[in-house]
This record gives structure tokens, sequence and C-alpha cells, in this order.
């Protein structure tokens, strides 16, 4: 055997060891989530599926794990529908430097942190000086944006959407772009308007897009965590379940907040796994 | 025949204007949407460098008379946040890219079934969302004895950046022609010399991407710090940001300078790298150098 | 300076289950300083058996030797390809992009460690040799193909290498730039006495440089032989058709007092001698298509080797380098000659057939039949 099989392996072995480091933390949550490991609680002992049914009996979680899907989903739907409406307009645009001036604009949320854009945010929608001063001004009635219970949760959603359409729109513009240019420029001479290339030839090609905006965006929505946090600190109407979980580390109930983190993981590789096995298909198709 | 000749040319002229209009309101959807989106830039700059008067008299939407005194006191307040930030985010941008670039180098290499089932770990391992490992990742940093430090944010930080860089340059990588690898070898180049003579130089574009993308989102982790930090010296900037988070009776001038300040850098190198980021995503998202 | 051995080489490549043999059993001596051609269709297995003996691949099973060292066997690399000491010049050059030629020139000796001085007089001398100094401080992507191959033949040279591998070299340079290279090949191999393996798929490379060549066909080494043995008297109908056009057609046999007519409709062949073993009233036959002559006007001198053997329809005509490519209609198929004169679609023209080039094979296994003046010396 030569030597250098050996030394290849080396440049693998850090990315694994902490590869590996990860995937270990995700089992010891689920060992841990057997334990009644809690403030109270001297000797921790292993209980079963019990701590799952306190987890579960536990209101605010339970509206937190619900929280936390509902908002992946409305903020799937809102950004794919934003994604393609800021990719049709900019694939439309002649100009390469307006394209990649507006491109720029709709994205350039996702380099700003959650935890600014929360501060940012929460005094646009302060119902003194905020956006209520114009809403007032001409007449509206004062929207009451984070300080009611009931539109608390939708402004939240609206600020991600804001972030994340621009990653939608990426998605989608390079779907566009990957259509013959040939199929589009026949269209355009049969007098096609752009909107029906757009139906008709651009968005049956988006699939793929559609497929990774929402697989992506759905791994985002549930890591949401500062920007709830800084903008409404501990307010139970916008509280995600990885908010949730961390309230309850630090309430020092931690079989519990292993239990919630084994439901969020669970919720994640329902998507992950099909994901990561889609994504690796293509990844190799690359050879 | 005249008449109709000027039919015709009405009805070009009538279609001309018809593109005409389309054009213009394309545009203007295009210019209010871009309005919208970049509101919270001009709120950030308008009322960031806003006098205390004029935070008094005005609301947040309009301009009023300009100071540099609520970022003078907001950048001293956030400058050692914004050192730790870079403590914590450099090094771990530029490992989690180099030595992820290893990972990807030997992927590429080597194309085995048992290389596909590590791949695949690294890509969930990618994808995990990392605050479901709170207890496990707070337990490990303690017990290495490395809570509250430097290191062992740096550490936490690697342990989810690290398969990210391995996944995005292992996406980069793989455009490269094996016959560039091949002739190295038979030049009698070894692994090492062929990873960083030939293929960091070869994918640099990649490699800035993922560098820039890392460096971006570590900069942006709020989490991490939250939990691995308590003395108040360790914040990093988007922590930091917390006591500016405003409310009734706060003067909204320091919060929007703060958000500014502690967005500063990411913002930065989105102007000049922006489209390195975008690749970033790009290829996080599709698999796509894109 | 080397003699490389294949004994008994076999490789299987897997894609998930399916199984794909690319060599078969494959056994090759080629000589120290020998100019050694592989000749086979894209596919066959030739570059595989370059990329073993260049180490880049392990036969699955067989060992490949280098003068009597064991380099690789039965799938694993005992000696890797960087300490194989070969040089190689890829199909796309594989120059590396982001260095100037000089550095592209000059890695494996960086590599090696040579001092500094060592360098820049080795890579000066190859630069002269191959006449690409004034590009060096370019990059590859701004010279002409031609040039960037002459790059890649330096930086294969450069480090005095035990022998020179050479995979489809010519197949990405245009027409002209070709024989030029064909011809800077054959001289650095003259000068420097270093033995040279050329891959090819197309036989003028390997008739154009060639001592001797190995024809893969479907990862089964076929044959070994000069280059005019291969073509004259290739092994079977494939090698036939390997190193150059020819047309095979089926004829039916009818036999005259110990002779035979080779029938294809109205294109019959007379007087060819079989063996007395041969027994199916068919066999199949390859003549190249300048072994077959075409005329309108002219007339060409009849003797035993070159007959008249009737007149039949011209389906097209190309013109070729001083000469036309005729495809005739015989029967619903093509046979192709050629016409010294031109001569046009639809016409009625004479063939003219060289006997003594006709190859004839055995209607079952399609493998040579000696020839009849062979046959008859026996």
């Amino acid at each position: 055997m030569s030597k250098n099989k050996y030394t290849i392996f080396l440049f693998l072995i850090p990315t694994l060891v902490f590869g590996i480091l990860l995937l270990y933390f995700v089992v010891y949550n689920v060992y841990y989530s057997f334990l009644n490991s809690s403030a109270t609680v001297l000797q921790a002992k292993f209980v079963g599926l019990s701590t799952y049914k306190e987890l579960f009996s536990n209101s605010l979680a339970v509206a937190s794990l619900k929280r936390s899907i509902i908002w992946a989903f409305v903020l799937i739907a809102g950004a794919n529908i934003m994604g393609i409406l800021f990719a049709s307009l900019i694939y439309f645009l002649r100009n390469q430097r307006t394209r990649t001036v507006y491109t720029s604009i709709f994205v350039y949320p996702l380099a700003v942190s959650m935890a600014a854009s929360g501060v940012i945010w929460t005094w646009l929608f302060n119902i003194h000086d905020g956006v209520d001063y114009i809403f007032v001004r001409i007449g509206l009635p004062r929207f009451p944006w984070l300080d009611s219970p009931a539109t608390a949760f939708p402004s939240l959603i609206l600020v991600s959407i804001w972030v994340f359409s621009g990653l939608a729109s990426l998605f989608y513009l390079a779907s566009f772009q990957n259509v013959s240019k040939d199929v589009v420029e026949s269209a355009k001479i049969d007098s096609a308007s752009s909107f029906r290339i757009l139906k008709k030839v651009l968005l049956p090609e988006s699939k793929n897009a559609f497929i990774v905006s929402t697989a992506i965006i759905f791994i985002f929505a549930l890591r949401f965590f500062s920007l709830p946090y800084v903008s409404s600190l501990l307010n139970p109407y916008t509280e995600t379940s990885v908010e949730n979980l961390y309230t309850l580390y630090t309430s020092l109930s931690f079989s519990e907040s292993s239990a919630e983190s084994v439901i969020v993981i669970l919720i994640a590789l329902v998507v992950v796994i099909p994901f990561a096995l889609y994504g690796i298909k293509r990844w190799l198709a690359n050879d | 025949m005249i008449k109709n000749r000027n039919k015709n040319i009405n009805s070009i002229k009538s279609t001309k204007s018809i593109k005409n209009i389309k054009r213009v309101i394309h545009n203007l959807i295009l210019v209010i949407f871009s309005i919208l989106w970049l509101f919270p830039i001009y709120v950030m700059l308008v009322d960031g460098l806003k006098s205390v008067s004029g935070v008094l008299t005005t609301p947040i939407l309009f301009p009023a008379k300009s100071s540099l005194g609520p970022l003078i006191t907001v950048s001293v307040a956030l400058a050692r946040p914004i050192f730790n930030s870079i403590v914590y985010t450099v090094p771990t941008a530029i490992i989690s890219t180099y030595v992820g670039a290893m990972a990807a180098y030997y992927f590429y290499k080597k194309s085995r079934m048992i290389n596909t089932l590590l791949f695949t770990i690294i890509a969930i391992a990618t994808f995990v969302p990392y605050e479901i490992t709170l207890l496990p990742l707070t337990g490990f940093i303690s017990s290495i004895g490395l809570f509250n430090s430097y290191l062992g944010i740096i550490i936490a930080m690697l342990i989810f950046y690290l398969p990210t860089g391995a996944l995005l340059m292992s996406i980069f990588l793989a455009v490269m022609p094996k016959a560039t690898l091949e002739s190295a070898r038979i030049d009698g180049a070894n692994d090492w010399t062929i990873f960083n003579k030939i293929i960091i130089p070869l994918t640099m574009p990649g490699f800035i991407s993922t560098f820039v993308f890392i460096l971006i989102e570590s900069w942006n982790n709020f989490f991490i710090p939250l939990v691995l930090v308590t003395t108040p010296g360790m914040n990093s900037a988007s922590l930091a940001l917390m006591s500016y988070t405003g409310g009734y009776g706060t003067l909204y001038n320091e919060s929007f300078a703060s958000a500014l300040v502690a967005s500063l850098i990411p913002l930065i190198i989105f102007v000049f790298l922006g489209r390195y980021f975008i690749k970033g995503f790009q290829a996080f998202g599709t698999g796509k150098k894109g | 300076m080397v003699s490389i051995k294949l004994n008994n080489v076999s490789k299987i490549f897997k894609k998930g289950k399916t199984e794909f043999k690319a060599l078969e059993n494959i056994n090759l001596e080629i000589p120290n300083n020998s100019f050694f051609g592989i000749l086979g269709a894209s596919g066959a297995g030739k570059t595989t058996v370059m990329r073993i003996i260049a180490g880049l691949e392990a036969p699955t099973i067989g060992e490949v030797l280098f003068d009597n060292t064991l380099v690789s066997k039965d799938n694993v690399t005992i000696v890797d390809p960087e300490e194989r000491d070969v040089g190689m010049v890829f199909q796309n050059w594989a120059l590396y992009p982001h260095m100037n030629n000089y550095e592209n020139i000059a890695f494996p000796l960086k590599v090696k460690k040579w001092t500094q001085d060592d360098i820049v007089k080795r890579v000066y001398d190859l630069s002269d040799i191959l006449g690409i100094r004034e590009v060096l401080a370019k990059r590859p992507g701004e010279i002409s193909g031609g040039q960037q191959q002459r790059v890649a033949v330096a930086r294969a040279l450069a480090k005095n290498p035990k022998f020179l591998l050479l995979d489809e070299p010519f197949s990405n340079l245009d027409a002209n730039a070709r024989d030029d290279a064909r011809a800077l090949v054959k001289k650095v191999k003259n000068d420097l006495g270093i033995t040279t393996i050329i891959v090819s798929h197309d036989p003028a490379d390997v008739f154009a440089l060639a001592e001797k060549v190995a024809v893969i066909f479907r990862g089964n080494l076929v044959q070994v032989g000069t280059p005019r043995d291969l073509y004259d008297y290739p092994a079977n109908e494939k090698v036939a058709g390997t190193l150059g056009d020819i047309n095979i057609i089926d004829f039916d046999l009818r036999e005259k007092n110990g002779y035979y007519d080779l029938i294809f409709g109205n294109f019959i062949i007379p007087g060819i001698r079989l063996p007395n073993n041969y027994d199916n009233n068919k066999i199949t036959a390859g003549i190249r298509p300048e072994d077959i002559i075409i005329e309108k006007n002219m007339e060409t001198k009849q003797d035993d080797e070159i007959q008249l053997i009737g007149e039949f329809q011209v389906s097209t005509v190309n013109y070729n380098q001083g000469s036309f490519a005729v495809v005739l209609n015989v029967s619903e198929t093509k046979i192709k000659g050629i016409s010294r004169e031109p001569v046009f679609y639809g016409e009625k023209v004479k063939a003219y057939i060289n006997k003594s080039k006709i190859k004839l094979f055995d209607y079952k296994s399609k493998n040579v039949m000696k020839p009849d003046e062979e046959l008859a010396k026996n």
C-alpha cells in the first residue's frame, strides 16, 4: 500500500470529527429527553416518555411548536410569491447592471442580522412614531402591530418575508435563466406577453427553484430565534419553538428542553433528509 | 390606400406607446418595492444620525436635524462587542472554509459508496437547526473549560460552520476538471501540494463565496454567543443590540445607530462582495455554482 | 528509460450495480526506447490502458511491471503515479490555468525540489527545443492550441521521465497544427530517445509516429504489429475498420476450376483462391476504398492484380486532397472507391479492383484468412 492512501484521509478527519460531534449532540438530546433532569430533581433517572407527556401538556411549548410550523408555512408561501414576483420583474429587465442592482436590493436583508432587523422593525412598528404615524395622518386606523396579541405574530412574519423574499427570488431567477434564451426569444417573436411567457415558459421550468427555496426557507424558519427574542422578549404570543426550548433550559427544565429539541429536529429531518438526498443526487451528477 | 397606411402607422404607434406604458409600469413596480425594501436602511441612516431634539419633535419616518452624537455614543459602547465579533467570526470563517475545502478535496478525489454516506452526514449536519443542540453544546463547551471564552465560541461555531464549508466547497470543487488533479499527480505533487498550489488557487472564487457566506452567517449568529458567554465583555455585536431594543421612554436614535453600527461590517462586505455572498447562497440551496 | 509489461490485465468499472468491463485480459510488452501506439475507437479501453500504465487506475486483475518492478497488481497501486516518474500529455493538455507557461513547465521540477538555477536552465532548454520561449510569460489561456500542446509536452518532459504518455494529443488541434505537432513529437522522441506511448483513435497518428501498434477493440487486445502489417493484414474485420476506411461486404461464392467468384449483386470479383477447407457458401471481404479504382474516361491498365469488374452508378462524390471519393450504388448498398478524375452524381462509371489487397474474413468468425498468394506459397 502506498503512503498517500492514508494522507488523503487526514484531509477529511477535522470535518468528520466536527460533523460527528454535531450528530452526537443530536443523539445526546434524544438520550437526555428520556431522563427527568430539572432543577427540582437531584438525581436524574430514566423515565421513558414521561418528559414528552409533560412537554405536550405544557401549553406554551405546544403553542410555540405550532407557531414555528405556521411561521414556516406562511413564510414559504409569502417568500415564494414575492420571490417569483421579484424574479420575473428582474428577469424581464434588459440591462444586466440594473438587474444586479435590484437583485442586491432584495437580497441585502439576508446580510443584516435578524437581531438588527428586530431592533429596526420594533421601532417601525411603534404605534406612535412608526408607520402608524402616517396611517393616522392619512386617516387610517392605528394598527396595533406588536402591541396586540393578535397582530404581534403576523407582524414578525412580515419582517421575515422582508428578509427571505430576495433569497427565493435568487433561486427562481437562476431557474428562469436556465431556460433556453431561444425559447423565450421565439415566444417574444410570436408576440406573447411577458406575463404569458412567465406562465407558459418560465414557471413550468421552475420546479427545482420551488423545492430548493421551500426547503431552505423551512430550515431557516425553524431556526428563528433572535427576531422574536429581540423585538418582543418573552412575549408568549410570538415565541418560537427554539425560543421556548431556550426558555425551558434557562428555567432549568433540562429534560423538557431536550425533548422539545428532539421534536424540532424530527420536524426538521422530515425536510432535511429528503432535501439532502435530493441535493446529493445533483452534486454527484456534477461529476 | 393613404387612409390604410395612416391606420397602419397609427396602430404601430399605439403598440409602441402600449409598450412604453408597460415598461413604465414594470419599472414603477420595481421602484416601489425597492423603496419598501430599502426603508430600513433609510431609517437607520436618518434616525441613527438624528439629534435628540429631532427625536423629540419628528417621527421616525421624517428626517430632522442631524447629529453624530448617537453614532459616537453607540460606537463607543459597541466597540468591544464588534471586536469580539471579529475575533469570533474571522477565524471561524477562515478555518471553516479552508478545512472544509480539505474535506471537499477528499470527496473530490475519492468517490466511493462509503464517501457518499460520509458526505450525506455532512450535508445533514449542515442543515441541522443549531439551536436544538443547546444543552449538549453548553455542556460540552463547559466540560472542556471554554465557557465564556473566545476559543469556546470559535469551537462551537466550527461545529456548525465546518460542515457548511465542506458542503459549499464540495459544490465549488465539483466543476474542476479531474484531469488537472491527475496531471498534478503525474507531475509528482503530493496531496498537500496539489491542495495548496492547484485546488485552492483554482477554486478561489468559490473559496471567497464560502468565506463570505460563513463570515456573514456567523457574524449574525445570535444564539451561540447568547448561550456560551455570560460576562458582558464577551458579548458579540448582535448580542449587544439587546440593550438598544427600545420600548417606551428610550430614544430611538440610539437604537437605529446601534443597528447601523452592528450591521456595518456585514453590509460593507455585502456591498463589495455581494455577488460572492449570493453565489454562496445559491450553492447552499441548489448545489450549483450559480 | 524503461520497458513496460502488462500481464493479464483486466479492468472492471462499477457504476452503481452495473459492471462494465473496460479491459479484458490484456498482455502487452512495450520495449525500451520504442515509439508505441495504442489504437482503438472511443470507448474501446485504450485510454484505460494508458491510465493503468500511468498509475491513475489500478488493474482490477493482473499486474503492471516497469522493467521488472511490480508497480500495480490486482486492484492495488503499489507505486503511486506521483512516484512513477512518467510524463503524460493529456487529451486537453490539462495545463494549470492559474500559472503562466513557465510556471506550468517548472511545476514538476519545483515539486522535485530542483534548485532555482537548474529549473531555469531546464525550462529554457525545453522551450527552445519546442519553440515556445516567447510565450513563457503568458498563461495557457492566452496562447494557441498548438502552443498549449507544446507547453504540455514540455511540462511532461521537464523532469526527465522514464517514459512519455500521449493521450489523444492531437485531437484538439486543427489539421495544419496537427501535422506540425506530429513532426515535433517525432523529433523530440528521436532527440531524447525516450520510450513513448501514444493513444489515439486516429490511424493517421500511429501511421505517422508509431513503430509498433496495439489495436484494442471493446476491451480486448486484438492485434499487435507494425502499422503496415496491421493495415495490410488486419486480424479481423474490426481491426481493418479501426485502421482506416474499408468496405466490408458479404459475398456469395461460386466455384470455377478451384478458384472462386465473389458475387454481390452485379459486383463480381472473379478468380479468388480460398483455403481448401473453407466450407461456407458465403464469405466476408474487406476492400479499402483506394483499392477500388473508379474511371469515367481514363483507362487503367489491367493486369493479374487489377481487373475491371463492371459499370456502376455514382451515388455521391466528395473531393478529398487530390482525389475523388466516390460512393457507388450496388444493390442498395454503398461501396466506396477512389477516382483521379471528377465524376458526377448519376453517371455510369467503370470500377477496377486490386485483387491482391482484398482482405478475406471467415464468414462466421470474421477472422482473417490468409490471402491467396500466401496460400499458393505455402
